[in-house]
């Protein structure tokens, strides 16, 4: 089982969309795929149109107040772990309960789950507790980061952070960085990707996410790119971003 | 016209430090031996070792040896006062009235 945490403490970089249709795509290859949402937030829940009143979340996961398969909710082609607003309250009751392994909490209450080969989690915009919950469970990040200025110093924070937990003794590697809302037509997207691969080299996806309307309509419909626009560009980004996850193994 | 850069340079290398940091491909100096001692360490004292166990050790031995002198000169003159009392006192009684019965 292959695990995947999305993650940039920044707003908007494409988390959320990159861990549905990743997860969207890794599906069309006969892939078994959980997405995990880990943003109190819950955009991952909503996009899917997964309602949860009355229903076990993540958060009941996490305080093992319910099983997760008992959280799990099936759609067509993917099974999501959702979240609720809930979320935020049960992250402070676990630093409480758990002061100094909190950051074990999603790798404990997931332990020994089957059935899938990939769970992606979406982490929330920040670089708090769920966040590092979502780090030391995977130990493998993907970072969408959007091709503009600001983005890198984000970036950089997040290394420092990766590095902080590897030296705390927890194995981390960054399977990539992945370039989202990439604009062809100007210059500072070209540019930031050029540095980008010039700098980081393999850490870089080849893959690259051209921004794109439908990318941002699909979650209207509650959909995936790939059921919402199968033949756009944001659904054949999406794939050969699959195809080279699936190619690191 | 050269390619106008809206990127520092700087910013690139900061960002290629902190990806070899975080990926642990950096040869960091964190190793103990490595680095060079500062004057803050070369100060430091040897392990197992009180801070100022040299020259300020010696001064405080100097301190306490005193310190006995002035003891044993007090105790002395106590001494001496006691038995000058003791005598006083003698005298004292040789110097009483005899009763009248």
């Amino acid at each position: 089982m292959r695990k995947i945490t999305v993650i940039n403490q920044k707003g908007g970089t494409g988390k959320t969309t990159t861990t549905v249709n990743l997860g969207a795509a890794l599906s069309e290859t006969g892939r078994e795929v959980l997405l995990v949402d880990l943003d109190p937030q819950a955009g991952l829940t909503e996009s899917l149109g997964v309602e949860t009143t009355g229903r076990a979340t993540v958060a009941e996961v996490l305080t093992r107040e319910a099983e997760p398969r008992d959280a799990f909710h099936a759609l067509p082609h993917l099974t999501i772990l959702p979240s609720s607003p809930v979320l935020a309250e049960t992250e402070k009751r676990i630093l409480r309960e758990r002061p100094s392994d909190y950051p074990l909490a999603l790798k404990d209450a997931l332990a020994g789950m089957r059935g899938f080969d990939f769970v992606i989690v979406d982490c929330p915009p920040s670089l708090g507790a769920l966040s590092l919950m979502g780090m030391v469970y995977s130990g493998s990040l993907l970072i969408p980061l959007q091709t503009q200025y600001m983005a890198l110093n984000g970036l950089e924070k997040i290394l420092g952070m990766v590095k902080t937990i590897r030296e705390a003794g927890f194995p981390m590697e960054i399977l990539g960085i992945l370039p989202c809302m990439y604009d062809v037509r100007t210059s500072l997207s070209r540019q930031v990707e050029e540095h980008l691969r010039e700098t980081l080299r393999d850490k870089v996806f080849r893959t690259v996410i051209r921004q794109s309307v439908s990318l941002a309509e699909a979650p209207a419909r509650s959909k995936d790119i790939l059921s919402y626009q199968p033949g756009g560009r944001g659904a054949e980004d999406y794939r050969a971003l699959a195809q080279e996850v699936l190619r690191h193994g | 016209m050269g390619k106008k850069t809206l990127i520092p340079e700087e910013k690139w290398e900061g960002l290629r430090h902190a990806m070899e940091e975080a990926a642990g491909t950096m040869k960091t100096s964190k190793t103990p031996g490595i680095l060079p001692a500062t004057e803050g360490e070369a100060a430091r004292p040897e392990r197992g070792k009180k801070r100022g166990a040299g020259e300020e050790g010696k001064k405080e031995s100097k301190g306490e040896k005193e310190k006995e002198k002035k003891k044993e000169k007090k105790e002395k003159k106590k001494k001496d006062k006691k038995e000058k009392k003791k005598k006083k006192g003698k005298k004292g009684k040789g110097k009483k009235k005899k009763g009248k019965g």
